[in-house]
């Protein structure tokens, strides 16, 4: 079998905080990205999931662990083949309008990779940034306009441009269609759709909403303070969460058919400061099932089911699974 | 039939100075009940939020007109000239999207109670305190005593809107306008919000105005739904029965957008084009531009008529209802 596309392999990001102390943003997470997938990366805020999309990117600095892009850590690479990798793997921001220049047109702000990277003659760049702004949809007498000239579906629409222009392998998208009205969201999805088709895209998918990760992802990764507590494939993970936490963040989800109130598990107060993690299992403090081993014992992500893990001591008791090889 | 709480007849709301003034309210017409919570929906520029801050006084009259009437418990809310009469004593409060924005981050939550009681109220010293840890405890908070002395950084986000709560709670409010009051927060504490909310209005008889875009949202909270377009009511209704058998092609719209688990793989309806900005001079149907049912007999100006229908009254701005097939929610 060949190695995945992109793989994280044991990887934590800290930062510096104060004297002598350090934040653990994402703490040695395990995460594989195969070519051709739309992976769905969900969680709270403060969950650590943005910090993971830029820690692939290189915005973050990783603590420990590896990064590796077709089997080999992106830590070796020289400047040639970080150049490549880079190029590679393209980000989507959340807020369409502070990812733009806002003295730049917005042809210029998509052109601006090739700039960088210097490929070619500029009228090849602007050729090629002119086909990424139409494939996006983006009318041609727009694309000498500034962001704020723009709505915000159109901005959007000229951020996704940007990442493509360096025909990228991988896209990661970051809180991509939160700022969007329903109906902006549901064009930009399917223009997501779309270029994952033409361009051969594999997408990483970071949102808080369920609804739009079970509609776009194929598996999806559930995060919390930092770790990852339940990983599937989205008909596994919506058709039966195997972690209270899950469980929870599914259940909380409006429905517009009306049914979900009965449903409801409410998680009582916030997600605990990553400065202090809890003991043990991190989601104890606000799991409706906790026993006293919870507070003690750090569960590791386990397969329960084919193609579903999950990190609960009490998956067995709760969901009637039994973790397989549970050498804890 | 009870007496609404809040009854809104021909509301208009022009913005900017003659002749460059613009209307963003078009004849809004609709009504609270005591004890009601009702959801008033649409896109971002549909007008959703400017009856809103009309009602609670919150537009600039040097740089906005209001026309038409609205009363809240029999009081009618305008003047002639259609200025608030007084904000400061209306039995009327508001909770907004960002509660960091809406919190003074230079004084403490208590001192900010505090000063709604006292203004609200004319509640004063110990009788001030007393009143503001019985409403944290209301709202939810842990340990309010602590909590009064906190500065809004402190908190966060799920609690600041608490604390929001209870400064309006300190308005003794019979009508609560909440403006996508958890549209900054995440899921799980958007269901401890609504929860809360829905709890508040039942226990204290409040009625609750619900503005929101999450249709979500709307059918685990709401009884009643307003859908908005192009600053228009195009159609109000029992939830249960718009969700599910939209009249108007904008609502039907709004729903087919939602991705869902069910929707994987396949492309999400959309609704072509945007909202016309306010100011934009309208022929016919306000949405015909954008419909997908549209046709010739749209081209006269709609009015709102209520159908023909048993139970609760639903009304609709379009022609073509009875004759269009549309999605709801649970097709």
């Amino acid at each position: 079998m060949s190695a995945p596309l992109l793989e994280l392999r044991g990887v934590s990001v800290r930062y510096p905080v104060g004297w002598r102390r350090r934040l653990t943003a994402v703490d040695r997470i395990d995460l594989v990205i195969n070519e051709g997938e739309t992976l769905g990366l969900i969680g709270e805020s403060g969950s650590g999931k943005s910090t993971v999309a830029r820690a692939i990117v290189g915005l973050a600095p990783v603590s420990d662990g590896e990064v590796l892009w077709r089997g080999e850590p992106t830590s070796g690479f020289d400047k040639s083949r970080r150049r490549e990798f880079v190029e590679a793997v393209q980000m989507v921001f959340q807020d369409p309008h502070s990812a733009l220049d806002p003295r730049r047109t917005i042809l210029q702000s998509v052109r601006e990779p090739l700039d960088v990277m210097s490929h070619g003659a500029k009228s090849e760049r602007t050729e090629v940034a002119l086909k990424a702004l139409s494939d996006v949809g983006l009318p041609d007498h727009l694309v000498r306009r500034y962001p704020h000239q723009l709505s915000g579906g159109q901005k959007q629409r000229a951020n996704i441009a940007r990442a493509l222009v360096t025909r990228p392998k991988v896209l990661i998208c970051d809180e991509s269609v939160a700022a969007l009205d329903v109906a902006l969201q549901a064009e930009i999805l399917n223009l997501l759709q779309d270029l994952k088709a033409e361009y051969q895209l594999t997408i990483v998918f970071i949102s808080h909403d369920l609804s739009v990760v079970g509609h776009i992802a194929d598996r999806m990764s559930v995060m919390y303070l930092g770790r990852i507590v339940e990983r599937a494939t989205t008909e596994s993970m919506l058709g039966r969460p195997l972690h209270p936490y899950s469980e929870a963040l599914l259940s909380a989800q409006p429905l517009v058919s009306g049914d979900g109130a009965d449903r409801r598990i409410i998680l009582t107060g916030d997600i605990p400061s990553p400065l202090s993690p809890p003991s043990g299992c991190r989601f104890h403090t606000r799991c409706p099932h906790a026993v006293e081993r919870c507070t003690a014992q750090d569960p590791s992500l386990l397969e329960v089911r084919p193609d579903h893990q999950s990190a609960c001591l009490r998956v067995e008791e709760l969901y009637g699974v039994s973790a397989e090889g549970s050498a804890r | 039939m009870v007496e609404p709480l809040l009854s809104v007849e021909r509301l208009d709301v022009f913005f900017g100075h003659a002749p460059r003034e613009v209307q963003a309210l078009h004849g809004v017409t609709f009504h609270v009940d005591p004890g009601e919570i009702v959801g008033l929906v649409g896109e971002s520029g549909s007008g959703k939020t400017v009856p809103s801050l009309a009602l609670a006084g919150l537009l600039d009259p040097r740089s906005s007109r209001v026309q038409g009437t609205a009363t809240l418990g029999g009081a009618p809310l305008f003047d002639r000239a259609g200025h608030h009469r007084d904000r400061r004593k209306t039995p009327l409060a508001m909770v907004f999207q960002e509660p960091m924005t809406a919190l003074d981050p230079v004084f403490t939550i208590g001192s900010q109670l505090e000063e709604t009681l006292r203004v609200r109220q004319g509640l004063k010293g110990k009788a001030a305190e007393r009143e503001s840890l019985d409403l944290l405890g209301q709202v939810g908070i842990s340990d309010p005593r602590a909590r009064m002395k906190a500065y809004p950084h402190e908190l966060s986000g799920g609690m600041r809107q608490r604390v929001m709560i209870a400064i309006a709670l300190a308005c003794a409010p019979q009508l609560l306008i909440a403006d996508e009051p958890t549209t900054a927060v995440d899921v799980t504490i958007q269901a401890q919000l609504l929860e809360l909310i829905k709890g508040l209005a039942r226990d204290r008889g409040m009625s609750v105005l619900f503005v929101t875009h999450d249709l979500g949202v709307v059918s685990e909270t709401c009884t009643r739904m307003i859908t908005m377009y192009a600053g228009r009511v195009v159609e109000q209704g029992p939830v249960g029965v718009v969700l599910d058998e939209p009249a108007h092609p904008y609502t039907a719209g709004l729903l087919a957008a939602l991705p869902s688990p069910e929707t994987r793989g396949h492309r999400l309806a959309t609704i072509p084009g945007r909202v016309p900005p306010p100011g934009q001079a309208i022929e016919g149907c306000v949405f015909a531009p954008r419909c997908p049912h549209e046709q010739p007999v749209c081209e006269t100006p709609q009015e709102l008529r209520r159908l023909a229908t048993a139970g609760q009254p639903h009304d609709v701005r379009c022609i073509r209802s009875e004759e269009i097939e549309l999605k709801g929610a649970r097709a």
